[in-house]
């Protein structure tokens, strides 16, 4: 794959593992490494645990587990630095190493992605700050393809909309600074909903805070406009919360909600997919019992089969993998056809190839075999229909005798949360005596302890009774409140034609294909910026009446502001200026007619489908313009609302 | 008597005697070649070779060495003697005929307009590089600024010669040259040698002025040489404020229009400055100009400015610092002022709730019921009724908890007073069902309760719960049905197809039973879902191995093209069956 323009993504891998093992090299000797679980498989994303075996690491110990042992002098951890609680954990097992072992032990704490006053504090209260070293890791962003960067910041979903935390948003202002420091200030600015404006202040207070510093030589280079990225939008997950609630229908997004996705690598039991052709004689001899074992399938852009597969809409992934069969086959058969010996050793030449894409073929037909039989079991289609019938606004009350038996039927419980939060956030809340039947079901059906977890939900605004305060419609336009408090999925699913009905799912024309049948509004908001002319065609059905000269490079969200009123939280559109007359002599300089990049950064999480269908308008652009996705997390339905359920129970004792 | 000698004591590099009869006072290095030895009033200086001066003064004379030479101070004057440098030697020794010396001739020539001028250059024609560079050396040494304009002037003659030529060194000169004299003028009396220029560094040298309070000329000198003027603004800042008589409002205001929009400014050291001055109230003014939080928030939590500290740590954006100014004010001030800080403020409150979540209960506790937010408080103790290990404190707990929401009429908390009944209720009688049938039933939930009663079997006591849970018809019938079919208790099952409706339909038992096999008893309910289509329903009697059934069914409708599509689906003995219902139809068209 060609290196993106812009941003270049291997370059923050290299970075980013060039620093963990200059600290790692730092701590001399053998050591042992104890890191939290969550930083675990983003750390795993850029150096492998043999790398780090290179640079001295002897064991590797989870935070969590507390089990370090005394088996090294050297003992390193590695941890978020801005959760108290890890700091504790860290203060503790320090504090015990100290008591348990007989040699003196050389400590040292690597701070992830900076060290903290709290945590400074909080070593300094055990008592443990002056024994040991402390360092910190800047690790920002972390990619996970070529297009795609996130936070390396464990379950911000929950933080910020359940805790109100608002964390998340500064590291992702901190992880954006160093983008702006190397490509030049964002030109422009533009995002939808509370937290977005939040992050865009934070990104313009930084730049003053910059300035202040006393550095300030080392960052006036980059006090200019990038001339390599064209804007910054921000679209705050707040916004538009159906969409992680629907079930996602891309290959990718289908095994997420199957097998769940985490770090580009799923866990699939190994009854589905095989043993990993390594290890499959070994494991065939020593042990019978394999069938509950789990293997650890990476997920990216390296695998080309998978590439291919992961953005289409599972419908067609049988065809696909059934050309690329046909294919293998045919270039196998080839080698009968191989006349000279040039030819055929061209042939062995690409065999390992070959064997390579064999193996994923296999991997990826076992997969598709598994999730189509999960597709055609009836609960699966009953879920999707009410789906399908909640979004494209039929009387939720219609869909209730479906849920109602669903829950009876003891579907897992966060299948039934998102039915019901998918109802509250389309319709503007359930009727109240809906709402209160629906939670008497969950509690006997899914027992009492989620009591705390329907409160959960309510406080994050997912599920909610519709109330006087909380009207079902808000005027389009009317009352001059140009920010509405919740998203009016009524008003929007026709002016930014949120459901199309004939989509093409074997050459899609519109992404609504990867809901197959409804656009991500996020998706859509982000198609105001930047598609203009296609979104406007696509919703007014003809382009006559389009505004002729839409330059779309610096119009904004204009065309659009209408519609914006219908959706939650602020909107904003802030131009980012350097100095007029130095931009002016650059201007000259370098000229225009270069590739620009759009960063779109989801602020609350990002799901799979999005990201797809951020890929097919990237695509749509034709080479004008690159999209690269940031985000705080990718996220799907279950952690959204799996941010919320209870885990104990009454079972204790 | 003076030995100079290498360092390491092996060569001898001179010899003096001093002839004196006390010995000197103080010895000094003076440069690097030339050694001082000082009397009460008297001072000698060996230079290399054994040459020799001596100086006398009227009173005491101190020697302070410095790297080229050496100050002499007496009660009336401080002098700077040094050796006379190699270059400045090598062109103003008398009768000198080295290439500079005859460079500043042919200069002084030209002047004249005299041709020698040419005939000067001809003659170092091949030495010309070294004489430009001697010129340049010997103009840094230079104090007098005649000479040095003069030499220069030589030197940028001799390189206007030069075919090639870096003035790189010229300009540095030049540059050094006009920095040092502004130095040396009396009013700012600086006087430093170019080597201790070099030595001192320009940064240092602005350090110097800044002490000195010569600000105008520290940011002339930093513009000049493009150094940052950040820090002398803010030592100029601070030193007002620690100095001025105004009146706090018009320092704040000065200091704030001289400093604003000036890059690098740290306005956290002038406020310190003010602060350690005394005058809190200007340093929080002048904090407001600060524009990172880092800085300000620290100082404003050492000036106990609570509420800034905190409003400033929120506006930052930074959770860390928010949380460190909140861990801060806590262990300081009375839990009811802390609390009353937080309200208003949700982001703080939502990091302390976030953080005392399962490390201090109390605080949240008292917080809540502070704030009055019940619900919350109730969410509190139902959480610490889940941690309960015994079925007793798990009920107490619960009462509790629906003690705080009181009578509350609110639908909200209606919903959990009955809750929380309900899983007392519910409780007791797992606790019952735990002890009767020695199985665990505790932390089932209501619905898992009854299936697992159904699944082994105690119907009744399943049945006694529904009504006493108020269960609805339909989950009742689920429940039933599932338990059934997991127990595969298929007379009861057949018990139930006898009955004339059920509210979950009849598909439903066709679904499930199916499911197990047994498609006999499957197919018993086929003819009770009246609500499908007949197409839909013989595809059931099909699943169920029933091709006949399926065929009379769409007969009924006279679903020709159904029948002949069931027709390959059917084995030997039923495709004529089918085949005679196709037939009925053929002939009768």
């Amino acid at each position: 794959m060609a290196p993106y323009p812009g941003i270049d993504t291997d370059d923050i891998n290299d970075k980013a593992r060039k620093d963990l093992l200059s600290l790692l090299e730092g701590v001399r000797g053998k050591k042992n490494l104890v890191i939290e679980q969550s930083l675990a498989g983003p750390i795993g994303l850029f150096a492998k645990f043999s790398t780090l075996q290179d640079y001295g690491v002897d064991k590797v110990f989870f935070l969590e587990n507390d089990n370090l042992d005394t088996s090294q002098k050297n003992v390193v951890f590695l941890a978020s630095g801005e959760k108290a609680s890890q700091c504790i954990a860290i203060a503790g097992q320090i504090k015990k190493l100290q008591q348990v072992s007989s040699i003196e032990h050389e400590v040292s704490v690597i701070w992830v992605p900076r060290r903290t006053l709290v945590c400074n504090k909080i070593l300094e209260e055990a008592g443990v700050l002056g024994d040991i070293s402390v360092e910190a890791l800047p690790l920002h962003f972390i990619p996970l393809d070529q297009d795609v960067l996130t936070l390396a910041y464990d379950d911000p979903f929950a933080d910020l909309y359940l805790r109100k935390d608002p964390t998340s948003i500064f590291l992702a202002a901190q992880a954006l600074m160093p983008i702006q420091q190397k490509y030049g200030l964002f030109p422009r600015i533009i995002g939808k909903g509370d937290n977005a404006r939040r992050l865009m202040e934070l990104l313009l207070r930084m730049r003053s805070e910059a300035a202040a510093d006393e550095n300030a030589a080392t960052f006036r280079r980059g006090m200019m406009p990038s001339t390599s990225i064209e804007s910054l939008i921000i679209i705050d997950r707040e916004v538009d919360m159906v969409t992680p609630l629907l079930t996602q229908l891309t290959y990718e997004g289908l095994i997420d909600e199957m097998f769940g996705i985490k770090n580009n690598q799923a866990e699939i039991d190994t009854s589905i997919i095989g043993q990993a052709p390594g290890q499959q004689p070994k494991a065939q001899a020593s042990t019978p019992q394999q069938q509950g074992l789990k293997r650890k399938i990476q997920l990216d852009s390296s695998d080309k089969l998978y590439d291919q597969l992961r953005d289409a809409n599972f419908a067609i992934v049988g065809p696909l993998l059934n050309k690329v069969a046909r294919r293998l086959a045919g270039e196998y058969e080839s080698r009968h056809g191989a006349k000279s010996t040039s030819e055929l050793r061209d042939f062995v030449n690409k065999l390992p190839g070959y064997q390579a894409e064999q193996q994923s073929l296999k991997t990826h037909t076992n997969l598709t075999e598994e999730a189509l039989k999960y597709t055609q079991t009836e609960t699966f289609n009953r879920i999707l229909e009410v789906q399908q019938n909640l979004v494209s606004g039929t009387d939720p009350s219609s869909q209730h005798e479906t849920i109602e038996e669903l829950i009876a039927r003891d579907l897992p419980l966060t299948t039934i949360l998102r039915l019901l939060c998918l109802e509250s956030t389309i319709s503007g809340g359930l009727r109240p005596k809906d709402l209160d039947n629906f939670k008497r079901q969950i509690l006997h059906a899914y027992g009492y302890q989620h009591l705390l977890t329907l409160h959960n939900l309510e406080k994050m605004g997912l599920l909610v009774a519709r109330t006087a305060a909380n009207p079902f419609y808000i005027p389009v336009g009317g009352g001059g409140a140009s920010e509405s408090n919740i998203t009016n999925y009524n008003a929007l699913r026709k002016s930014l034609r949120l459901i199309v009905d004939e989509v093409n799912e074997q050459d899609p024309n519109d992404i609504a294909y990867v809901y197959s049948g409804y656009a991500p509004l996020s998706v859509r908001l982000v198609q105001a910026i930047i598609q203009k002319q296609e979104l406007l065609t696509l919703t007014r059905g003809s382009s006559s009446d389009a505004p002729p000269s839409t330059s779309s490079a610096s119009s904004g969200w204009q065309g659009f502001e209408d519609v914006l009123k219908s959706v939650k939280g602020e909107t904003f559109n802030k131009i980012q200026k350097g100095d007029e007359a130095a931009v002016k002599a650059r201007n000259m300089l370098t000229g225009s007619g270069k590739v620009k990049t759009v960063v779109v950064m989801f602020l609350g999480g990002i799901t799979r489908t999005e990201i797809a269908a951020l890929r097919f308008v990237g695509k749509g652009l034709e080479g004008r313009k690159k999209v690269v996705v940031c985000t705080t997390a990718v996220i799907g339905g279950r952690e959204v609302v799996g941010a919320a359920i209870e885990k104990g129970d009454f079972g204790k004792g | 008597m003076v030995w100079v000698i290498t360092s390491d004591f092996q060569n001898k590099i001179g010899e003096y005697e001093s002839k004196a009869k006390t010995p000197p006072k103080d010895v000094q290095w003076c440069g690097n070649d030339a050694v001082m030895l000082a009397w009460e009033d008297e001072v000698h200086l060996i230079g290399p070779k054994g040459a020799s001066l001596r100086y006398y003064f009227d009173g005491w004379v101190h020697l302070l060495p410095d790297i080229d030479g050496v100050r002499l101070i007496t009660n009336d004057v401080c002098e700077f003697l040094q050796k006379v440098p190699d270059c400045t030697e090598d062109i103003f020794k008398p009768g000198s005929t080295s290439p500079a010396s005859v460079l500043l001739d042919a200069v002084d020539q030209l002047d004249k307009k005299s041709p020698k001028a040419d005939a000067n250059i001809r003659l170092i024609r091949p030495n010309l590089l070294d004489a430009v560079g001697t010129c340049i050396q010997a103009a840094g040494q230079e104090f007098s600024v005649h000479w040095q304009k003069q030499l220069l002037k030589a030197a940028s003659f001799g390189k206007s010669i030069l075919d090639l030529y870096s003035s790189d060194d010229f300009v540095d000169m030049c540059e050094a040259l006009r920095i040092l004299n502004a130095m040396r003028d009396y009013r700012i009396g600086l006087p430093l040698s170019y080597d201790q220029y070099q030595r001192l560094t320009s940064e240092k040298l602005i350090q110097r002025l800044i002490n000195r309070h010569e600000y105008h000329l520290a940011i002339r000198l930093s513009n000049y040489l493009r150094l940052p003027v950040s820090k002398i603004h803010v030592h100029w800042a601070s030193q007002k404020v620690r100095t001025s008589t105004e009146d706090e409002d018009t320092i704040c205001h000065t200091v704030v229009s001289k400093l604003n929009n000036k890059p690098g400014i740290s306005f956290e050291v002038v406020a310190r400055a003010a602060y350690d001055e005394g005058r809190s109230h200007l340093a929080t003014q002048l904090l407001n100009h600060e524009t990172r939080a880092g800085k300000q928030v620290p100082l404003l939590l050492a000036m106990e400015e609570d509420e800034i500290a905190l409003d400033k740590a929120l506006e930052s954006g930074d959770i860390d610092l928010v949380f460190f100014v909140l861990l801060q004010l806590k262990k300081k001030l009375p839990l009811a002022s802390f609390f009353r800080l937080l309200t208003n403020r949700p982001i703080a409150t939502a990091v302390v709730e976030s953080s005392a979540k399962g490390q201090d209960q109390e605080l949240l506790k008292d917080l809540y019921y502070q704030d009055d937010r019940r619900l919350d408080g109730a969410n509190l103790l139902f959480g610490e009724a889940l941690n309960q290990t015994v079925p007793q404190t798990k009920t107490d707990k619960l009462k509790l908890a629906a003690k705080l929401l009181g009578d509350s009429k609110d639908p909200t908390s209606t919903l959990y007073t009955r809750s929380y009944a309900e899983a007392q209720a519910l409780i007791r009688v797992q606790a019952g069902l735990d002890h009767d049938f020695d199985a665990h039933y505790a932390g089932l939930s209501l619905n898992e309760t009854i299936l697992r009663l159904v699944k082994n079997g105690y119907g009744k006591r399943a049945a006694k719960l529904q009504s006493d849970f108020k269960i609805p018809e339909k989950t009742w019938w689920w429940l039933r049905l599932r338990g059934l079919v997991a127990r595969r208790d298929f007379g009861e099952l057949e018990e139930l197809s006898k009955q004339r409706r059920s509210p979950i339909g009849w598909e439903a038992f066709f679904n499930e039973v199916l499911g197990t096999g047994q498609q006999k008893l499957a197919a018993l309910f086929v003819p009770k879902c009246t609500g499908l289509s007949a197409q839909e329903r013989s595809e059931m009697w099909v699943k169920c191995g029933m091709i006949v059934k399926a065929g009379e069914e769409l007969a009924k409708v006279k679903d020709v093209n159904g029948l002949e599509e069931l027709r390959g689906k059917a084995r030997a003995g039923e495709a004529a069956e089918i085949d005679r219902m196709v037939a009925q139809f053929r002939s009768r068209r």
